[in-house]
């Protein structure tokens, strides 16, 4: 299992409420932690409204651990999610990867969310294309009656390069720089039972974050396991993640895990046998919650092995 | 006048193709570099859905940038900002400002590529009039706690940005070619304007620019005059040579060409896809840019001192521009031509006082 840190970036000032979780970020890199999570928020000064941009700053700074954006779809051109995580990869040498809210806690349709990750993960993976969809369309021209989702141009004629076009306006576009990676990976949050169905349908990878109470988390993955394994997809392409609060030495709760080395393994390890859960993100509240060394040495060990 | 190096776009086009992840790797080496050298800034350019992965995306390249330096200013130059959300815009500029500790210069032109508003999803026409007004959006979110704005194409009620930059705001341009809109409609709003000089390179079109500026009823001391210029300085001819034949020509061919700016035909209807030989001499020998040794550039320079800048951005790189040449370049720009230009323009403004 792999184990990655997220924040949430508190604090009176935002200047040293990003300092602080930078430091820790940099640390968990040298510590062997696997990724580090930033959500899109705009709540109060100290809100990371950019994540993208906010990792980028430390692609750099860090070497091994895998940088991942949680973003929503509201105020996001899709073209512009796909060109900046690609900038971020590159950066990063294809450590970036992206996950998208969960529809109801943005107030848009499911719909909207679904065809915004599919378009992005294709704008990465294709040359040419269009894409048409009832929230996205790419070239805006795309014609009403083209295929719905993903298109290619069709071979055939003489192939001229885009250095050689001069002025004409082409059907298909291709979203450059590619991404240092192929396929960076991309997650939905599974909030949302339809939302839920469709990425276990499609293999797209599972999010459920730390304000779902941990019964409900289980019962989610449980059920996305289980369509997914309907739907012939095998375990190999698809990477559950479960984001949790944790408090070594104290108490845990219905949303937090809690208790010494040995139990919260013990708590994980039973968890990630009834879930398959790939991925375990400790979402960081304050440096109270636990020793991020004390952490790698004694519970990542147990949970990797 | 502050003197800024770039534009950088990342580019990796076929004459000479580079990992994407090696240029991004040098561009944190030049602009470390150029902060040693005494730059007052670096600069990158923006397009989008370009084959060799021009770059589409400046204020996280930036966010990269102010990381690995201190001092130098980070400049998007520009920000094709129609194709961009100018609330989106404002909201990543204010968090690449606090990154970089209050170092950010926006930057913000039209673009003319029919493909990246399409792409980008913005309707065709009217460019300038979205950049003017996006721009006002863009200057309301990072100086006012809540604002609304109705205009022509953007409609915003009572929103406001949580992140705050650190400068209030950062320095906003209009960087723009030489059109007469652009000059007119920066002085008329009494934005600073960044240009390409008028058809010949020269200053001429500040004059359009202070004209609309002062009708408008803004002071001239108020405004601010910027300018791109293309700068190949080597110490040797043959350096500046093989720079010319090797780089520059390569990558005006594929851009020019591929841009659309050439509209010219073969005469069986097709796009040409080779610029006529007798363009080389005029495209490497355009006024506006400057050409030769450090000697030659210093006196090719003249004429954008008595331009009374308060920005130049010295173009030392162009898409295939070779490392170690482009440092080479800058290198010999900051130590040889840079101080007579410093010197040249505080001689001039004292004169004038």
């Amino acid at each position: 299992m792999r184990v990655g840190l997220s924040w949430d970036l508190d604090g009176d000032d935002a200047g040293a409420a990003w300092e602080h979780v930078a430091g820790e970020a940099v640390a968990a890199d040298g510590l062997g932690y696997d990724s580090i999570w930033v959500s899109e928020s705009r709540d109060d000064a100290t809100s990371c409204p950019s994540p993208v941009l906010w990792l980028t700053n430390l692609a750099r700074q860090t070497n091994t651990v895998q940088l991942r954006a949680t973003r929503r779809v509201t105020r996001a051109n899709p073209v512009r999610v796909a060109e900046e995580l690609a900038v971020l990869d590159v950066f990063s040498r294809g450590r970036a990867g992206l996950a998208f809210a969960a529809a109801s806690e943005q107030g848009v349709p499911a719909a909207q969310v679904h065809e915004t990750l599919e378009f992005v993960t294709h704008a990465w993976a294709v040359d040419e294309f269009r894409y048409r969809g009832d929230f996205v369309r790419f070239p805006s021209h795309t014609p009403d009656d083209a295929p719905r989702g993903v298109t290619t141009p069709q071979p055939g004629g003489t192939y001229v390069p885009q250095w050689d076009w001069g002025p004409v306006t082409p059907d298909f576009l291709a979203i450059t720089p590619k991404p240092y990676n192929a396929r960076p990976p991309a997650y939905a949050e599974i909030g949302d039972d339809e939302t839920l169905a469709w990425a276990a349908t499609r293999g797209v990878s599972p999010l459920v974050v730390a304000d779902t109470p941990t019964a409900e988390a289980i019962e989610r993955l449980i059920r996305y396991r289980e369509i997914a394994d309907a739907e012939g997809r095998v375990r190999a392409e698809i990477e559950p993640v479960l984001e949790r609060r944790i408090v070594m030495d104290g108490r845990g709760d219905e949303f937090r895990f809690g208790g010494g080395s040995s139990e919260l393994i013990d708590e994980i390890r039973a968890l990630a046998a009834q879930t398959a859960i790939a991925h375990l993100v400790w979402r960081r509240s304050s440096p109270a919650d636990g020793d991020l060394l004390r952490f790698a040495s004694e519970v990542q060990p147990m949970l990797q092995a | 006048m502050e003197i800024i190096v770039g534009p950088y776009g990342m580019q990796s086009p076929h004459p000479y193709r580079r990992p994407h992840v090696e240029l991004y790797d040098e561009l944190i080496v030049h602009a470390q570099r150029a902060e040693e050298l005494g730059f007052d800034g670096i600069a990158l350019t923006e397009h989008s859905f370009w084959y060799d992965g021009y770059c589409p995306s400046l204020l996280p390249t930036l966010a990269a940038v102010s990381q690995h330096t201190e001092r130098i200013k980070l400049v998007t130059g520009a920000l094709l900002l129609p194709q961009h959300d100018p609330l989106k815009v404002a909201e990543e500029a204010a968090v690449v400002d606090r990154l970089s500790g209050g170092r950010l210069v926006l930057g913000m032109g039209a673009g003319y590529r029919p493909e990246e508003f399409l792409g980008h999803g913005v309707p065709e026409g009217r460019w300038g009039a979205r950049l003017f007004e996006a721009m006002e959006v863009v200057r309301l979110a990072l100086t006012e706690g809540t604002f609304s704005f109705h205009g022509d194409f953007y409609d915003y009620d009572k929103v406001s940005l949580a992140t705050r930059p650190v400068q209030n705001p950062p320095p906003l341009w209009v960087c723009a070619g030489f059109a007469d809109w652009s000059a007119k409609g920066s002085g008329r709003r009494g934005w600073a304007y960044c240009t390409t000089g008028d058809v010949e390179g020269g200053g001429s079109i500040f004059d359009l620019y202070e004209e609309a500026a002062i009708a408008a009823g803004h002071d001239r001391a108020s405004m601010k005059r910027g300018l791109f210029r293309d700068v190949l300085v080597m110490p040797s001819e043959h350096e500046v040579t093989a720079i010319a034949e090797e780089d520059f020509w390569p990558a005006f061919n594929d851009q020019f060409l591929g841009f659309g700016f050439l509209k010219r035909m073969n005469p069986d209807g097709e796009q040409i896809t080779e610029l006529p030989i007798e363009l080389k001499d005029m495209f490497i020998h355009n006024p506006r840019n400057a050409v030769g040794t450090p000697e030659s550039v210093r006196e090719q320079m003249k004429p954008v001192i008595e331009m009374d800048l308060d920005l130049l951005i010295v173009r030392t790189i162009w898409a295939n521009f070779k490392h170690e040449r482009t440092l080479r370049t800058m290198e010999t720009f900051a130590n040889e031509v840079m101080p007579h230009l410093r010197a040249e323009s505080r001689r001039r403004q004292e004169q004038e006082r």
